[in-house]
């Protein structure tokens, strides 16, 4: 009964959703955010529906696979715009239509699952520890001891140098390719002491051919407003800002449709983001030829402002470094929030090219 | 004596009937138990190399422990203000035994870099 209740309750709240997107639908996925029927989550532990939109790498599978098994059950996967070239995945909707029809889609997907728990989508990975560890070691941990063992069949982080002398734990990580505040397609191979990288391995996916995203500049100032749009409304959401978010992706499909009132609205926006303090806290941050994050987003709302504003397509942002190597010794030593920071405001070429015409 | 007792025993009970009522009521709510994918961290698709078992400094430790030692000072010093006229020279040596350890505290802090702002 209690349950029941409980269902009906979820059922009427706006639907949690993880979204993992290929390269040519990052851009619409990020519009989502101005849809109240939705809620877009950082992580798949906090979502009832998995979005995969786009075209998804076929090495990506097993990621896929494991960001799937990690949404809490009863799940609903709903695939929107998929090429048909990625890794299979079972879907309760595959939707090809417009945003407005994926949110639909959405709502009944997770509607259905609540009704009828018996139609939600079953887990891919077996459930299966790594290794066999339970008994395992004299304390029953799976390994030997504290140094050196593999409790939980993992082995222990081994220590290192820490940056004021003292020797404390490296742990070692692979973060992406579907890491929410990450851009798409990039996986960083991480060593972290603390929250400072002390090691960073960047992979950038190698994006895939796909014929309605024109890679490069946008050739309208609509277009231009548009990709600028939601770059804002992930950066904002990475920021923690999460109602300005929506409203720039709000705005993002107002200029979709060609509302005249959108010019007025991208300049309230860029004052609100000025206004939170935002720009501020990014000063120093991920210095680059002499500009910081902080200089990168003024310059991106700028662009903004003048694409709607005065018509004009503006002159694309500086791109950040293209050899893997330099932009992993911009995020060497710093913390881990300011290298995300660091990534979320550069232009990353073979990574980031949202659809212009998505 | 009983009744005490009997209260004691009322309350333990009582807290855990609803301890029990929570976790049955939570395991309904939740529904099937987690699985192994769904106990290792988020990674964004990637699996986990080492253990989350690890050390990691906690840099706030000597600004903490100042702390204590400045609070702990000071909820000594107040009562001993109110009683120091009653009982002379006997509070005053109590006073400097009480410092005398403290400040070892302190040089400690001191010497872990409590006092070094960055």
């Amino acid at each position: 009964m209690a349950v029941s209740w409980l269902a009906r309750l979820a059922a009427d709240a706006p639907t949690p959703v993880f979204a993992v997107a290929g390269v040519d639908a990052w851009g619409a996925v990020q519009e989502l955010r101005g849809d109240p029927r939705i809620r877009l989550a950082a992580t798949p532990r906090h979502a009832a529906v998995l979005l995969v939109a786009g075209t998804i790498l076929a090495g990506h599978g097993e990621a896929l696979r494991r960001v799937h098994d990690q949404l809490p059950r009863p799940r609903a996967v709903v695939v929107w715009r998929a090429p048909g070239t990625g890794p299979a995945i079972p879907a309760l909707a595959v939707v090809d239509g417009s945003a407005d029809e994926v949110v639909s889609a959405v709502g009944r997907a997770h509607a259905s699952i609540l009704a009828d728990p018996t139609r939600a989508q079953a887990d891919l990975l077996p459930d299966e520890e790594p290794t066999e560890w339970r008994g395992v070691g004299p304390f029953g941990q799976g390994g030997e001891g504290m140094m050196g063992g593999t409790p939980y069949g993992r082995p222990m982080a081994m220590t290192g140098d820490d940056r004021d002398g003292l020797a404390l734990d490296q742990l070692h990580l692979t973060l992406g390719p579907f890491l929410d505040p990450l851009p798409p397609g990039l996986t960083l191979d991480v060593t972290l002491q603390g929250e400072v990288l002390q090691d960073v391995a960047v992979d950038r996916a190698a994006p895939p051919v796909v014929d309605h995203a024109a890679p490069g500049d946008p050739a309208t100032p609509a277009a231009a407003a548009r990709r600028g749009l939601h770059w804002l409304a992930h950066a904002l959401h990475v920021e923690g800002l999460d109602a300005l978010a929506g409203r720039a992706a709000h705005l993002a499909s107002q200029v979709a449709v060609g509302d005249v009132a959108a010019d007025r609205s991208a300049d309230r926006l860029a004052r609100l983001v000025t206004a939170t303090g935002v720009l501020r806290s990014l000063r120093g941050v991920g210095a680059v030829d002499g500009a910081d994050a902080s200089d990168r987003w003024r310059q991106r709302l700028a662009a903004i402002v003048a694409a709607l504003r005065d018509g004009v397509v503006p002159r694309a942002l500086e791109p950040a470094p293209s050899d893997d190597a330099a932009l992993a010794g911009l995020l060497v030593g710093v913390t881990l929030t300011d290298a995300v920071s660091t990534l979320v405001s550069l232009e990353l070429p073979g990574v980031l090219r949202p659809a212009v015409a998505a | 004596m009983l009744s005490a007792f009997l209260a004691g025993l009322t309350v333990t009970a009582a807290a855990t009937l609803a301890t029990a009522a929570c976790v049955v009521l939570a395991r309904r709510a939740a529904g099937a138990m987690s699985t192994a994918p769904q106990r290792v961290p988020v990674l964004g698709g990637s699996q986990p190399e080492t253990h989350a078992w690890s050390r990691f400094h906690v840099r706030y430790y000597p600004m903490t422990l100042l702390f204590i030692a400045f609070e702990m000072e000071m909820m000594f010093m107040y009562p001993w203000a109110v009683v120091y006229v009653e009982e002379g020279l006997k509070a005053l040596v109590e006073m400097g035994m009480f410092l005398a350890i403290l400040s070892v505290g302190v040089v400690y802090a001191w010497r872990e870099g409590a006092f070094r702002w960055q």
